[in-house]
């Protein structure tokens, strides 16, 4: 049974369980794309959803409706899976060390031939989220909350307790990592589509 | 992979931005049992239902049988105290008139019976007053050693459960050792004073 987006979160306002999991029902399958990307398994992605749908139904009340809702709901998830990987003690700040050294020419150079040899591959992107849950914590959280969920560099600097210059260079890092492991899979794949038609 | 795409960024947002996952019914009935629970203890008032209604009624009686249960035994302690210690008036005011009956009878008869007959009468009295307290060896001491009656109507408030009963068991003892300490009495008194005339008569 669909219901009208205003009257589900008139509903949830209300604590009206149908309602409750009507929204859930609409929405969960994305929010677990969400937390799929920030841990590393299927369980504790699990468990992040139903925390962060309980966040959502405790916050509910202050969503302004001129917003996008799923937006909002994204940006609550992500908070909560900082928040879990906190608690989980899942985040190796050790990774992200202050003083390194970050070369904008060299980003933009590993960007655009990361790209190229991407789209060359035909990589999907179930491989390419193995591709992203293979880099080192810090360099996945960064590259995740920059690239795919739009958070700024002094925002992510401001969740994760790092400088803004410590946060360009993970991101530099990130995308450097992804190329190289971009690259073995494209040769992996070369060698054996070679195999499979000789 | 035929999207014009600028670089890896645009390539990854456009990836991920609608990534989606499905997800089993397990965990749907485990995030459904997770929100009844978030809605059971978030109160309002348009959610009332019968778990409020019984946890408002189990808080209320459990308060008021703690409030009235404080009241009820205070009430009963200071009924409790104020028998007894009629009670303990009564005993000593009784064991006066023991003693004042006994000296009347001394009066009457010679004085050479006069310290045996105190003492019998005074050591049978506190007899009486030890069978009657029910545990107290203690107590028993107390009132030979300090003379305190405070302490021994405390003790004997303390030990004395059925304090009614207690009392009618313990003033029909006082009434027959007393009539039996003046039986004697007299009979002792008859018998030296038969004693001397017949010593008279001899000499």
């Amino acid at each position: 049974m669909m219901y009208d987006e205003s009257k589900i979160i008139e509903g949830c306002r209300n604590n009206k369980h149908k309602s409750q999991m009507a929204l859930f029902d609409k929405y969960a399958p994305m929010l677990r794309g969400v937390c799929l990307r920030y841990v590393r398994n299927d369980a504790d992605a699990d468990d992040l959803l139903q925390e962060g749908f309980i966040k959502i139904l405790d916050n509910i009340k202050n969503y302004v409706e001129t917003g996008s809702l799923k937006a909002w709901m994204k940006r609550i998830m992500v908070n909560q899976a900082l928040n879990f990987l906190k608690k989980k003690k899942q985040l190796d700040f050790c990774q992200l060390n202050e003083n390194e050294d970050f070369d904008e020419d060299e980003q933009d150079y590993n960007q655009d031939k990361t790209e190229n040899k991407l789209i060359e591959a035909n990589i999907g992107p179930g491989e390419i989220l193995k591709l992203i849950k293979s880099l080192p914590d810090g360099y996945q959280m960064v590259l995740n909350l920059y690239v795919i969920d739009g958070f700024s560099h002094k925002e992510i600097a401001g969740q994760l307790n790092i400088s803004v210059g410590t946060s360009k260079s993970q991101l530099s890092r990130a995308r450097k990592t992804l190329l190289e492991k971009a690259n073995e899979l494209i040769l992996k794949n070369t060698i054996s589509y070679e195999q499979e038609y000789k | 992979m035929s999207k014009n795409i600028n670089n890896i960024d645009d390539l990854l947002r456009d990836d991920f931005e609608d990534f989606s996952s499905d997800v089993s019914p397990d965990v749907r009935a485990k995030v459904s049992n997770a929100v009844r629970s978030f809605n059971f203890f978030r109160f309002s008032p348009g959610n009332f239902n019968v778990f409020y209604l019984t946890a408002i009624i189990i808080g209320t009686s459990v308060i008021l049988s703690f409030t009235t249960g404080i009241f009820t035994t205070g009430t009963r302690e200071t009924n409790q105290t104020k028998p007894n210690n009629q009670k303990i008036n009564s005993t000593v005011e009784s064991s006066d008139k023991t003693v004042n009956s006994e000296t009347d009878v001394q009066n009457n008869e010679n004085t050479l019976f006069e310290n045996k007959t105190e003492s019998q009468s005074v050591f049978p009295m506190t007899k009486i007053i030890n069978s009657s307290n029910t545990d107290g060896n203690d107590s028993q001491e107390s009132i030979f050693q300090d003379g305190n009656v405070e302490t021994l109507s405390n003790e004997i408030v303390e030990t004395n459960s059925s304090t009614e009963g207690n009392k009618i068991v313990y003033d029909t003892i006082v009434e027959t050792v007393k009539v039996f300490i003046t039986d004697t009495i007299t009979n002792e008194v008859h018998q030296t004073v038969e004693v001397k005339k017949n010593k008279k008569t001899k000499n």
